[in-house]
């Protein structure tokens, strides 16, 4: 009995059904995923215990309604391990994936690496984290956003390791086209830098976060607007008063640990300003938050 | 996580990819955030996290730079959208000496709808002109202007001219006048709070596949039929923007073979395999619209849930067999043209006699005013007779699924399954399922589920009613909605 098997596991959810419905639609859904999937070897209890465990806060009506359950098939035969459906994932699923990473790093080496990492985290486990697709979106596009975070967080690892190797040695990337600047750069460097590390941890989250959005990874403010549900314009005023919260907590910064006179803090604040315009985006991603 | 000591954690201390050990949401709602559908608190914990997390704010960058894209699983782009090549004209503007522009109406990926007055025969007119010509071909819209200009029916905009501007710097642009209509699309007519009742849907419907009807007649192709290309004036529903029309017994030159027009939602298979486009592909879409008036949803959204499909088409189980022709995934199956579809909807119309399906006298076409209504119905009953005993075989499969209320599931989703082709065999951009739809789609499902538990202890009734809604029957009632109707109920 599937629908026994389907109760046991998702608790006393299921009273809206009787008990010959369920398992007719129970086993509807298992000959519908096995339709579309037709080489793939499932076991029906094994199937039964995965839709339930994927339930969640939706109703069973929800989740057999749900327009993904094919996905789900095949998600849980391949955290079952069976051969067809791994190699229908790897062949249908896991192709695109260069083309996802490419944004972070072009190089086949790379997507490569990614592949590999994505496909031991989701198939082998244990468990196998394939497993924790719930089926409430396409399993193409939760793939991707497993790829995506997987291929930051290595190249964040790489550019990390490479960077303990040599040292800390960048400059403050303010350009130094004139005495002034330059003199300001080699003597309030690391100041300004830990007053600017400072003042975007002072930011509040959403702040920091339009900010480097919009700065260091050029999501445009349409873009942020339709995430939050808000205008361009209001985007835009958020980005901006940010931008001037976060000078004047800088300032706030440098006025007490600097040991200068007025007259020297007010050009270092007129040199900030102007320079925060250009290199925003570049301090942001540099100097860590 | 909130200030500096959570967002150095999953840097330094955590494997490369672990995301779930570092306290990262999930994948699903990093994607609902992406999609704008989380509710306020979700969506702070989001920013929360992605204002430290690295890994995970970078993730939703790619996201939305993808669904800004054509594709999210990287096949060929789509080039960049021209930018207009005729600016916006100013009210008061004078256009080809002779209309002058009142406001802009809307603007669109085809080009901009002014409302304009014909200073020549003093009417209002409908401007449209195009935004980038270079892309459509000057040809091509000429073309579209010409035929349109053959089909001549109230359920079809009419056109009136088309016309050239010249600035005097040598700059020019092309623009069709077009008949002025008031009144919503029937895409936000669709969205309104309370449902439409049937018989409102089928008048409408009705006019609708009229129109398609006079399109086909004149041997023009629609390509492009969906909700909102449909105005509705009054009760008038008329169809708008041939823009993507094409004369059907003319080679394809003048599109890129290959390329695919349309919206997504409504594109045939035919469409999406960048085959030949005929009357029926039209047929199709006028199914995915009469879906969408009946139940609310696309087909597409449909399928795979068999609840949703039986749950919907239960309260039209008469109309099932003409929806699942429409929607067959070979042209051949479908009604070869809407001319064919007309005469099907009308017979059902006629056959389920105890309910009201015809608009009101004065939203009534005007072929349709010309003759009794009894007679036409009688005429469309003999003349389908031949095509009722051909549909018997497929009548028989649906009903396997249609008498779905509460307490009995379908034994088989077979047919429901036949309607639509497979979705693994639907390729359709990726970024379609990005947009924001999901977000109405979420508020659809949550009506749903309220209607399906307060309706689930009384298991004759169907599943999707909401115990709000008026029923049917109250909603012919003459003093519901204020006005006598004038066209009483035929028992």
């Amino acid at each position: 009995m599937l629908s026994a098997v389907f109760q046991a596991n998702c608790g006393l959810k299921v009273h809206s059904f009787s008990i010959a419905d369920l398992e007719a639609v129970l086993t509807d859904l298992f000959a519908h995923g096995s339709r579309i999937h037709p080489g793939i070897r499932l076991d029906r209890g094994h199937f039964m215990r995965h839709l339930a465990a994927q339930l969640g806060e939706r109703s069973p009506r929800q989740l057999l309604a749900s327009p993904h359950l094919a996905d789900l098939f095949l998600a849980c035969a391949c955290a079952h391990h069976d051969a067809a459906a791994v190699q229908l994932f790897r062949e249908k699923y896991l192709a695109h994936l260069p083309a996802w990473v490419r944004r972070v790093d072009a190089s086949p080496a790379f997507a490569d690496e990614v592949r590999q990492t994505v496909m031991e985290r989701l198939l082998v486990g244990p468990p196998p984290r394939i497993g924790q697709y719930t089926g409430r979106g396409e399993l193409s596009h939760w793939l991707r956003v497993v790829t995506l975070r997987t291929a930051y967080r290595l190249s964040q690892h790489q550019r990390r390791s490479r960077e303990a190797e040599r040292e800390w040695k960048t400059e403050m990337p303010l350009p130094a086209s004139n005495p002034e600047k330059s003199r300001m750069r080699s003597d309030y460097r690391e100041q300004v830098r830990s007053a600017f590390a400072r003042a975007q941890r002072q930011l509040p989250a959403r702040a920091r976060q339009i900010l480097r959005l919009h700065f260091v990874d050029g999501v445009n403010l349409d873009q942020i607007g339709k995430v939050h549900g808000v205008n361009r314009s209001t985007v835009s005023r958020w980005v901006a008063s940010a931008r001037t919260e976060l000078l004047q907590t800088m300032q706030d910064q440098l006025r007490a640990s600097l040991n200068v006179d007025a007259g020297e803090l007010d050009s270092i604040f007129r040199l900030l300003g102007s320079q925060l315009e250009i290199s925003l985006g570049t301090l942001m991603e540099s100097v860590a938050g | 996580m909130t200030d500096r000591d959570d967002s150095v954690a999953p840097r330094d201390s955590v494997a490369p990819h672990d995301s779930v050990a570092a306290g990262c949401p999930s994948e699903e709602l990093l994607l609902s955030y992406v999609r704008g559908a989380l509710c306020l608190q979700e969506r702070e914990r989001v920013v929360v996290h992605t204002s430290g997390c690295e890994a995970c704010r970078r993730t939703v960058a790619g996201l939305l730079h993808s669904s800004s894209r054509s594709s999210s699983t990287g096949e060929k782009r789509r080039p960049p959208m021209r930018r207009p090549s005729v600016r916006t004209l100013e009210a008061g503007e004078r256009i080809a000496d002779r209309y002058v522009i009142v406001r802009l109406i809307a603007q669109g990926g085809m080009g901009v709808v002014y409302e304009a007055d014909d200073s020549l025969l003093g009417e209002p007119v409908a401007l449209k002109t195009i935004a980038n010509l270079e892309t459509i071909g000057v040809r091509r819209f000429k073309r579209e202007a010409q035929l349109a200009r053959q089909v001549t029916h109230p359920s079809v905009c009419r056109v009136f001219d088309v016309g050239q501007h010249q600035y005097p710097s040598g700059d020019s642009f092309y623009f069709i006048s077009m008949e002025l209509l008031s009144g919503e699309t029937l895409r936000h007519w669709l969205v309104q709070p309370t449902r439409p009742t049937e018989s409102a849907v089928i008048g409408l419907a009705l006019q609708m596949a009229q129109g398609l009807a006079a399109a086909h007649q004149a041997g023009v192709v629609h390509r492009d039929f969906k909700c909102s290309n449909v105005l509705l004036d009054e009760e008038r529903a008329v169809i708008a923007d041939f823009g993507l029309a094409r004369h059907h017994a003319e080679p394809n030159e003048l599109t890129v073979s290959g390329t695919v027009l349309g919206t997504p939602g409504y594109l045939a298979p035919e469409q999406l395999a960048g085959e030949a486009v005929t009357a029926a592909t039209d047929v199709y879409a006028f199914g995915v619209v009469f879906f969408r008036m009946l139940t609310g949803l696309f087909p597409s959204e449909a399928v795979g849930s068999l609840l949703t499909i039986s749950d919907q088409l239960a309260k039209h189980s008469e109309w099932t067999p003409l929806l699942s022709r429409c929607l067959a995934r070979a042209p051949n199956d479908r009604f070869k043209d809407a001319g064919e579809l007309v005469k099907a909807m009308q017979t059902i119309a006629a056959s389920s006699g105890s309910r009201r399906v015809f608009p009101r006298r004065q939203a009534l076409s005007r072929s349709m005013r010309s003759m009794p209504v009894v007679l036409a119905g009688a005429a469309a009953v003999a003349l389908t007779l031949a095509v009722w005993s051909h549909r018997q075989s497929l009548a028989t499969e649906i009903t396997r699924f249609t008498p779905v209320v509460a307490g009995t599931m379908p034994v088989t989703p077979l047919p429901t399954l036949r309607l639509l082709p497979p979705m693994s065999s639907v390729k359709l951009p990726a970024m379609v399922p990005m947009v924001p739809a999901t977000m109405s789609v979420a508020k659809r499902w949550h009506r749903r589920e309220n209607a399906n538990a307060a309706v689930a202890p009384q298991p004759k009734r169907p599943l999707s009613l909401p115990p709000s809604k008026p029923t049917l029957s109250r909603s012919r009632h003459p003093s519901d909605n204020g006005t006598v109707d004038p066209f009483p109920p035929r028992e």
